[in-house]
């Protein structure tokens, strides 16, 4: 999956990207690393075809249908319940998908009948993980997926999402937390000064700023 | 298809039922009038077919408000937190999202016109001999509704916030019910502006002519409504071709 020379400037008029290049590898988990406004909730859109990329450099990403996408915000009815907000993820998901309560994933099964407007913000972000991880597609965008979890919780995610590229699904996530990134089928990018500044792996990352810690390579990247 | 319709509508049935606010300007709003000006006038607000013209436009102002407001602002809502671009992604088609939406509203519309017509029933039993026009009227709404969303649908494309909307909206509303007010005859140059510009004269001079509630039909007029039914369905689709996915007003 490969974007090529992709320019974009915001409505305001700001350039976001300017000759963007970047390759998803499939069945990895492909970790977009960048500063706060640096445009990749934006990118995220392009990829996931919810901005318009008809006669946009983007070759071999998959169509909508093939794409889940966790995105900031929980945007659900107040009164539906969790298994019900699950189930119908699912449904209209796999037209031929039966899903019961009882399928969902024992770190919901505790709040499974709990409306969703009785839920924290944490539970809610947590809700909309684990219901895209049901989705069958290809493509798996997550965007700062640990956001606003405690650390137990945010381990459980990160480990369901490194199912699903041992299943050999292709995930793209950002990220501004270093501490319990996936360390297996992981790919970095590092988004800044409008265009993707480094590609690799964790351990080329640190080799190429010689530094000891992901999070002190990414920093040297980025200034 | 009809699987994933099926699926959005009773959750957007669900999401629509949250919002029962939007009763108090579609269903209470007019009803308080309608009771107001038929105490104050002894209980006979209206000779009969007076009535039946008055409830035409009780009708008109029911179906364009919940419209605007459940259907269009609705979509807006949805749009500015992020529900429309995630339930796109999950079903895989934006326009099942508005189609469901649009049934959903339909069904609430007709709720609401249905209990309008109770009331005047209750307050007016002469008014029961209009109750063949009730029904017509009734039949017709599945017909108007859509026809309606199409006028109004250009509402989806605007770069606005939604208070702005509404303000906007508000002085649409009292600009079309003002217009239908105006003294002139149904075959006037001013009648075919009117229908083909503003949907309250649209849905009155339908209701006129479908239920001939004051003359006969006209080939002018049928010719008329249906051609323009036919531009605003066919222009309405395009902002639901062409509507953002994402906010206006953030960037996420």
């Amino acid at each position: 999956m490969k974007i090529e020379n992709f320019s974009y400037q915001l409505p305001d008029g700001c350039q976001l990207f300017d000759h963007l290049s970047a390759t998803f590898e499939p069945g990895k988990i492909n970790i977009l690393l960048g500063v706060n406004g640096v445009g990749k909730n934006t990118l995220l859109d392009f990829i996931a075809g919810v901005s318009e990329r008809h006669n946009l450099p983007f070759t071999n990403f998959p169509l909508m249908n093939q794409v889940a996408y966790q995105m900031q915000g929980a945007p659900f009815t107040g009164t539906a319940t969790v298994a019900e907000t699950i189930q119908m993820m699912v449904d209209l998901d796999q037209p031929d998908g039966r899903f019961e309560s009882e399928q969902l994933p024992a770190i919901l099964q505790p709040i499974a009948q709990t409306h969703f407007r009785d839920l924290s913000g944490g539970q809610r972000r947590l809700v909309t993980l684990i219901g895209v991880c049901q989705l069958k597609r290809e493509l798996y965008l997550f965007d700062e997926p640990e956001s606003g979890l405690d650390v137990k919780v945010a381990v459980k995610v990160i480990d369901q999402i490194s199912q699903l590229a041992a299943r050999g699904k292709t995930i793209i996530m950002t990220t501004h937390q270093f501490r319990n990134l996936p360390t297996e089928n992981v790919r970095l990018l590092v988004l800044a000064g409008k265009g993707i500044v480094f590609s690799g792996t964790p351990a080329e990352l640190m080799a190429e700023t010689q530094t000891d810690s992901l999070e002190a390579a990414y920093l040297k990247t980025d200034s | 298809m009809w699987r994933k319709l099926k699926i959005l509508s009773r959750f957007e049935l669900r999401q629509t039922w949250d919002d029962k606010g939007i009763l108090f300007y579609t269903l209470i709003c007019p009803s308080i009038y309608f009771v107001i000006v038929t105490f104050s006038s002894g209980g006979h607000p209206f000779g009969l077919h007076n009535l039946a013209y008055q409830l035409l436009g009780y009708w008109a102002y029911i179906i364009l408000v919940g419209v605007l407001n459940g259907f269009q602002f609705g979509l807006i809502g949805m749009r500015e937190n992020n529900f429309l671009k995630m339930f796109t992604i999950i079903a895989g088609d934006k326009r099942l999202i508005f189609y469901s939406n649009l049934l959903v509203q339909v069904v609430f519309v007709q709720i609401e016109v249905v209990l309008f017509d109770l009331i005047v029933l209750i307050l007016n039993p002469a008014s029961l001999s209009l109750v063949p026009m009730m029904v017509g009227g009734f039949l017709l709404n599945f017909i108007l509704i859509p026809i309606v969303a199409g006028f109004s649908n250009f509402i989806l494309l605007l770069p606005l916030k939604m208070n702005v909307m509404s303000l906007l909206m508000m002085g649409y509303i009292f600009l079309g019910m003002l217009l239908i007010n105006l003294p002139y005859q149904q075959n006037s140059l001013l009648n075919i502006v009117l229908t083909i510009l503003s949907p309250f004269s649209y849905l009155i001079n339908f209701y006129v002519n479908a239920l001939r509630v004051i003359s006969q039909p006209t080939l002018l007029n049928v010719a008329l409504l249906g051609i323009v039914a036919l531009v605003y369905l066919t222009v309405g689709y395009y902002p639901v071709r062409h509507m953002k996915l994402q906010s206006y007003t953030s960037r996420y």
